[in-house]
């Protein structure tokens, strides 16, 4: 039979600052490779590979949220797991459908990539997967 | 399906939050066995089994 699963979901604390992290990596990569800096730095005209180190800066805190994420998902107890399954079942194909319907759309339009591009894949599967998980919730009954 | 977890539960004068802890799950999740949008899974049907002193079919009944 099934060992029981402990309740340990990682804290609101801890998602608060993983997700605040990824944040501010995302908006310190943004100003630093831009000409104004940040604080008086700028990499604008750094060589490209510290460019590159610097774009790729947000994937650490990336990282760690799925790593986190996972972990939690091994933690949960069966019901919580049938409500993050059914909210990524909507989260999964609602953001493959809106990427797709983006590069459709650039086939005929010239879309600003500083606000649509596939940078911003990860907030469109944040906003998807709370609401698919809100509709589970509301599905099985809870508030 | 049916349960009595919710009569169950009364009878012993339990909190959903102590049930919970005794079955190892969330408060959220003894939520939906009660209110019967849930249907828990062998393993745990054994462990509510074993909780109550009762077997599975005394406290899940079929839908007919």
């Amino acid at each position: 039979m099934e060992a029981s699963c402990p309740k340990s979901e990682t804290s609101r604390t801890v998602w608060t600052l993983l997700l605040g992290s990824w944040l501010i990596a995302l908006l310190v990569t943004r100003m630093l490779l831009k000409e104004a800096g940040i604080f008086g730095i700028s990499a604008a005209h750094s060589a490209l590979w510290v460019k590159t180190v610097i774009a790729l800066l947000p994937l650490v805190p990336s990282v760690l949220v799925v790593w986190t994420f996972v972990q939690d998902i091994r933690k949960a107890d069966e019901f919580e797991r049938r409500l993050h399954l059914e909210a990524l079942a909507i989260a999964f194909p609602v953001t493959v459908i809106l990427l797709m319907t983006l590069g459709l759309l650039q086939l005929v339009i010239e879309l600003n990539p500083n606000d649509w591009s596939y940078r911003h894949i990860w907030p469109y599967v944040m906003m998807t997967w709370l609401f698919g998980y809100v509709q589970a919730r509301h599905r099985y009954g809870l508030k | 399906m049916k349960n009595r977890l919710r009569v169950l539960r009364a009878e012993r004068e339990w909190s959903q939050e102590e049930l919970s802890n005794r079955l190892s799950v969330s408060r959220q999740t003894i939520n939906a066995l009660e209110n019967g949008k849930y249907d828990p899974s062998l393993p745990l049907a054994f462990r509510i089994s074993r909780v109550f002193d009762a077997k599975i079919e005394e406290i899940f009944f079929p839908d007919e």
